[in-house]
This record gives structure tokens, C-alpha cells and sequence, in this order.
């Protein structure tokens, strides 16, 4: 069953190359519709709002499965007879699972609820069991690992990691196994670790149909990197967890480190992306980019804002401007013709979402009350906008 | 990334010829950073246009604002000649610059023209007469540049100030902010502003009048029309009326979400219309007074998701067979 089934899963990934292949031009529409309809395929929802839409059925599913059961189990005073139940419904969704991956539903939406429930629920009934932080947060990561490997399944693959974190985080703060200011330190080593776990897996893989989960380790990590060298991020998750009592004119240890991070980090992503054809590198790289701009902006506030923004949309639109200048023609390497196999819908989304979300604030307010101008949409402008 | 190449060649599902085509073009390592360059371009015309907007505010009072009047006048007109020189004129269909950076040109022009506007009404002691004549004259000319240069965002900002007119806040932060509509006329005016846009998309449909746009026009209607709806269906009289209407507005799209072949409608469609029939449900059981039988319904309401669930998967197949038909 096992083999079978991910056979289907990698001919599903294979469509989707296909498809590419296919906009741009490389396979011909009857080749393609040919191929669609003689191998057997997984039900997947490319479309996220679709998967969305049936992780919250799935999710509503369970929860009045549990509402029902708990209408008998509210007898049950003891806290080991609740917890055995949650080991139960964890072993129930374990087999819904797959019986729902025996039907061939792959990232259809409702089978994200019931992997994610394996995991949840084993977790829940293990930590009444035990009441041990460090066991529940290992066994997380251990349950979700197995999960994104046996279901293919990326959200789980995302909890592992998360889960990692936190049991690192926890490790430090509140078991001392280092001194906690070396935590941010040690979260950007284990990101170069990741990254390169990532790498060796990509090298040794035969199985196409892991990418995606590989993707999400090296989205992960990048991020990770960013975020654990980040000044901002630092000195205020320092006065959170590590109860750093700090005065405004105090500085963070290691904090010239933090400073060159945040501006040099992106660079070099960006670099890198651009270098290695990398469009994670390059695209982390950028968002990275703005936030190191508005995490200065946070603690010295050299310009005012309406000037800065000035600034910033002026010399951003001259770098733009300048850069389209220099690829235009290139048809090496890089350029500025469209590549039909990206599909520009999500960026073309996101910047109705911002013209509906920011310019109109600036229109009404003017007109109707000036005095909650500042307000609303500025503070989003404000933030996002120090490029 | 050619392991997958040869996994497809070794499938039999590209011929040799064809991955030696695709290798030849892996080997120019093309690398498109098109679509990154355009939406920095966005965001530095949104960076801009917020600073100006600000500089505006914050000087509104002050002596210089004849001055600042006069250059963002300047600046209107410039960025308008130099969009009118390059554009091919009016055209029922849809028309685009050679450059695409023509198009941003014209979204900066939009918003400093209804900047400009806004900031006219105010400075010349307008302050008595009804602010909101300013937002229907800003509305007109975002939209007569959507029109002419065939711009989707200028139409959007457009479509949002014909909004504020009537009084709506079409912003998508109050969705979050669930303050929009607790008083009656503005649902009201909701619901027929919804079904203004609709048949402004009608009517363009009829005339094939920019037919491009009515995506754009349509996916505010759905959204305005299903929140007015479920407002109202909050109210304690007139509650089966606003259900209807939505059951209506649903069935509407659930049609044109297939000839538009527009999955993200026929979603928003279901799901909107699974909310309203709950919300049904949920008055008639208030209604009969079915407390007495809770345990009951408790007990069905896995079996009722289960089946919501099988009908769903059912309802996408079939909008995923009807379009692959038509």
C-alpha cells in the first residue's frame, strides 16, 4: 500500500511539472491532457482556499466527534482515564488517516486536520500523563517528523520544526543547560544546521515527491537565521523569556553582532539568491531587507516618517528603475522577461490588498476628518514601508 | 531539478527530443526577476504617495499649503501628459503600454490626483459644504483613468470611493474590525451598492465594454453583498428577508463563477452559502424550541458534518467537470 501510494503522490508532482513544462511551451495541450488522463493521480486541492476550506470542515468534524464524546466522558473526574481517551482519538485519527490516504486524498484540506490531530492528541495525552515539558515537546517533534514522512505532509513538517525550537528555547531558558544569552546564537547555528541537513537530503533523496517538504525545512531555516540575528527580534524576545531588565539607553549583549546582522544578512541573501538562481534566498533576502529598515527605524527615528517614506519610495523607484534599465535586454541569466512558468497571481493579490487597504485610507480621511489621518492605515504604511 | 526531467523521460511522459530542448534552455539559466521588480515599483509609489499624503496632513493648516497645492498640481499633470503621450488611446478592449512601467505611472497619477482633490475641497474653505461631494469627484476620476488606461488598480481605488460616497468603508481591515455595518442603512446602502455593481457589470458585459474588469467589479459585489447579508440576518424581524437575498446572490454567482471558470468565487459562493444555511438551521431550531433534544442534536452533528463534507468534495468535481466541458 505504502509504495503504491506514493507512486500516485509523485505522479501528482509530475502533472504539476508537466503543467509547467506545458506553459512554457516545452509539451504540447493533447500531450499533456493525454498523460492526465492515463495515469492514476491523487485528489488534491492546488488551490488554497479550497484546502482551507476543508482543514476547517475537518477540523469541525473532530471537534463534534470529541463534543459528542465528551457528553459520556464527563463522568470521568480522573486525569489519567482523560488522558487515555486523547490516546485513543489520537490512535482514531491516525487510522482516518489513513484510510483517507488509502482513498487517495493528498493535501485535500480535511486529511491536514487529522494528520495534525495525530500529533496534537498524542501530545495532549502525554503531557497529562507525564506532566513533563521536555518529553511532550521531544515526542512533538518525533510525532510530526513521522507524520511529514509518512504523509508527505508539509504542515507537519512546520510543527517538527517549530516544536525544535521550542524545545531548544526551553532547554535554555528555563533549564540554564547554557547561559540564555547565547540563545540567539545557538538558534542561528541550528538554522546552519537545518540548512545544510536540507541540503544533504535534496542530495540524497531519489524521491521526487519530498521537494516540497524540503522546501519548507529550507524556508525555515532561512527565516530562522534572519529572525535569530534580528535586533529587534532579539532585544525584545530578551526582556520576554530572559527577564533582561533593560533601560532604553542599554544595550543587549552582543549587540554590535545584531546590528551588523540585520542589514548584512539580508544582503547576503539577496546575493546569494541572485548568484545561485534562488528564488527563496532572494525573495527572504528582500522581505528581510525591509524589515531590518523599519527595526532601525523602531529605535532611532532620525527623519520624520513622511520624510523617510519620501526618501524611501524615491531612492527605492531609482533602484528599481535602474535595475529594470540593466536586465531589460539580458536573455541570459537574469532578466526581465517574463517567465511563463511563475504564475504572478499572488503578487498581483497582494497589491490589490494594498491599494485597498492603504490608499484608500488616504483619500476619505483627507476629506472627511483630517484628525484620523495618523490612524488605521498609517500605522501599517508606516511599519512595512521603511524600505 | 534534472532528476525530475529524467524521472519524466524514464516515465515515458516527455519524449528524448523534448528534454533535450528543455536541457538546452536549463543550460541559458534564465532566472526572471520580472514580477519582484514590479511590485517594488508598487511599493515605492505607495511609499511615496503615503508621504506626500502625510506631508499634506500635517501642513493642512499652515501658510505654506498654496505652495504645496500648486506642486502636487504640477506633479499631477506631468505624470498625466506623460501617460497620455504614451498611451494608444480609448478602446473597448483591453489595451496595455509596451512598458509595463507606464501602468504604475498611471496608478501614481490616480492617487495624487485624488489627493489633490481631497486636498483642493479642504484648502479652499469648502469645510461647510458636504465633504463627501470631494469623494464622489475623486471616485469619477479614478474611475475615468481606470477607463481610459485600462488600469485594474486605479479601478479598485475607484470602486472603494464610490463606496465611501455612499458611505460605505470598503476597506479590507474592517472586515477584521467587524464595526462595519450595525446601523440598518447602511446595509441597506450595502445591499444596494452590491447590486449597483452588478448591474454596472451587466451593462458592460452587454456593451463588451472592457469586459476584463468585471472580475474585479464582481468579487466586490460578492464579498459586500454576503457580509451586508449576514448582518442583517442578525436583526430579530426582517432576518428571513436578508437570507433570501443572500440565497439569491449566491445562486447568482454560483452560475458565474462557472462561465467566468473563477474558483475562488464558487468558494467564497459555498462557503458563504454554508454559513447562511446554518445560520438557518440554527433560527428554526431556536425557533421550535427544540432545547428539550440537545443531546440529540449533539449526537448528529458529526454525521451532518460528514455529509457537508461529502457534498462539498461533490461540488467541486463538479465545477471542475463543467468547466473542463464548456
Amino acid at each position: 500500500m505504502l509504495a503504491s501510494n506514493f507512486n500516485t503522490i509523485q505522479n501528482h508532482f509530475l502533472h504539476e511539472e508537466m503543467e509547467k513544462l506545458q506553459s512554457q511551451d516545452f509539451v504540447s495541450k493533447a500531450q499533456l491532457s493525454e498523460i492526465k488522463n492515463n495515469t492514476k493521480t491523487t485528489k488534491t486541492n492546488s488551490n488554497i482556499l479550497m484546502r482551507i476550506g476543508f482543514f476547517l470542515l475537518g477540523n469541525f468534524l473532530i471537534s463534534s466527534i470529541l463534543g459528542f464524546c465528551a457528553l459520556f466522558l464527563s463522568v470521568l473526574g480522573d486525569q489519567n482515564a482523560i488522558a487515555f481517551c486523547f490516546l485513543l482519538a489520537s490512535i482514531g485519527c491516525i487510522v482516518a488517516s489513513e484510510l483517507i490516504y488509502d482513498k487517495n486524498y493528498f493535501a485535500y484540506g480535511f486529511d491536514d486536520s487529522f494528520i495534525l490531530s495525530i500529533t496534537l492528541f498524542f501530545c495532549v495525552a502525554l503531557g497529562l500523563f507525564t506532566e513533563n515539558v521536555i518529553a511532550v515537546l521531544f515526542v512533538f517533534v518525533l510525532i510530526s517528523s513521522f507524520c511529514s514522512v509518512r504523509y508527505v505532509h508539509v504542515p507537519s513538517t512546520f510543527f517538527a520544526l517549530m516544536g525544535l525550537i521550542g524545545l531548544v528555547g526551553y532547554l535554555v531558558t528555563e533549564e540554564d543547560i547554557i547561559p540564555s544569552y547565547y540563545l540567539p546564537i545557538l538558534l542561528f547555528l541550528l538554522s546552519i544546521g537545518l540548512y545544510f541537513f536540507q541540503l544533504q537530503l535534496v542530495k540524497r533523496s531519489t524521491n521526487f515527491i519530498y521537494t516540497n517538504v524540503f522546501q519548507i525545512i529550507k524556508i525555515f531555516s532561512l527565516v530562522l537565521g534572519y529572525a535569530s540575528l534580528n535586533y529587534y527580534v532579539v532585544r525584545e524576545l530578551s526582556t520576554v523569556l530572559l527577564d533582561l531588565q533593560l533601560q532604553s539607553n542599554q544595550e543587549i549583549p552582543f549587540a554590535p553582532l545584531f546590528y551588523f546582522a540585520t542589514f548584512a544578512l539580508p544582503v547576503f541573501y539577496i546575493s546569494f539568491g541572485l548568484k545561485n538562481k534562488d528564488r527563496f534566498f532572494f525573495w527572504i533576502g528582500l522581505l528581510s531587507l525591509a524589515l531590518g529598515f523599519a527595526t532601525i527605524r523602531y529605535y532611532y527615528s532620525i527623519l520624520p516618517i513622511e520624510y523617510a517614506l519620501l526618501l524611501g519610495g524615491s531612492i527605492l523607484f531609482a533602484m528599481v528603475y535602474f535595475s529594470i534599465k540593466k536586465v531589460q535586454n539580458n536573455t541570459v541569466g537574469i532578466t526581465f522577461k517574463e517567465d511563463k512558468s511563475l504564475n504572478p497571481m499572488a503578487f498581483d493579490l497582494v497589491k490589490a490588498i494594498l491599494i485597498n487597504a492603504n490608499v484608500h485610507s488616504e483619500i476619505t480621511t483627507t476629506n472627511e476628518s483630517p484628525m484620523e489621518f495618523g490612524g488605521g492605515g498609517f500605522s501599517g504604511g508606516g511599519s512595512g514601508g521603511n524600505f | 531539478m534534472n532528476k525530475v526531467f529524467d524521472l519524466l523521460v524514464s516515465k515515458n511522459f516527455i519524449r528524448k527530443e523534448q528534454y533535450q530542448a528543455i536541457s538546452e534552455y536549463q543550460k541559458l539559466e534564465l532566472f526572471s526577476i520580472r514580477n519582484e521588480l514590479l511590485f517594488l515599483l508598487y511599493i515605492s509609489i505607495l511609499l511615496f504617495t503615503t508621504g506626500v499624503g502625510i506631508i499634506i496632513y500635517k501642513n493642512i493648516d499652515t501658510i505654506g499649503h498654496t505652495v504645496l497645492l500648486f506642486l502636487l498640481a504640477l506633479l499631477t499633470v506631468v505624470c498625466f501628459y506623460f501617460c497620455y503621450k504614451k498611451s494608444s488611446g480609448f478602446s473597448k478592449q483591453e489595451v496595455t503600454f509596451e512598458n509595463p512601467l507606464y501602468d504604475y505611472l498611471v496608478l501614481f497619477t490616480t492617487i495624487l490626483m485624488c489627493t489633490f482633490i481631497g486636498y483642493f475641497q479642504y484648502n479652499l474653505n469648502f469645510q461647510n459644504s458636504n465633504y463627501s461631494i470631494a469623494t464622489l469627484v475623486s471616485a469619477m476620476a479614478a474611475l475615468a483613468m481606470a477607463y481610459y488606461f485600462d488600469n485594474k488598480s486605479a479601478l479598485i481605488i475607484g470602486i472603494t470611493a464610490l463606496g465611501s460616497f455612499v458611505g460605505l468603508s470598503l476597506k479590507i481591515q474592517t472586515i477584521f474590525e467587524n464595526t462595519i455595518f450595525n446601523e440598518t442603512n447602511l446595509l441597506v446602502a450595502g445591499i444596494l451598492f452590491a447590486s449597483l455593481l452588478l448591474v454596472w457589470q451587466w451593462f458592460s458585459e452587454k456593451n463588451r465594454l472592457k469586459i476584463h474588469f468585471s472580475f474585479v467589479i464582481l468579487t466586490f459585489a460578492l464579498h459586500l453583498m454576503a457580509i451586508c447579508c449576514f448582518a442583517g440576518s442578525s436583526q430579530d424581524i426582517y432576518w428571513i428577508f436578508y437570507l433570501i437575498l443572500l440565497g439569491t446572490a449566491i445562486y447568482y454567482f454560483y452560475q458565474k463563477s462557472i462561465t467566468f471558470k473563477a474558483i475562488s468565487w464558487y468558494v467564497f459562493a459555498l462557503f458563504y452559502g454554508y454559513i447562511g444555511l446554518n445560520v438557518l438551521i440554527l433560527r428554526i431550531i431556536d425557533a421550535v424550541k427544540m432545547d428539550q433534544i440537545f443531546e440529540f442534536l449533539v449526537f448528529l452533528t458529526p454525521f451532518y458534518v460528514i455529509g457537508s463534507i461529502v457534498l462539498f468534495i461533490k461540488m467541486i468535481k463538479n465545477f471542475k467537470k463543467k468547466t473542463n466541458v464548456s
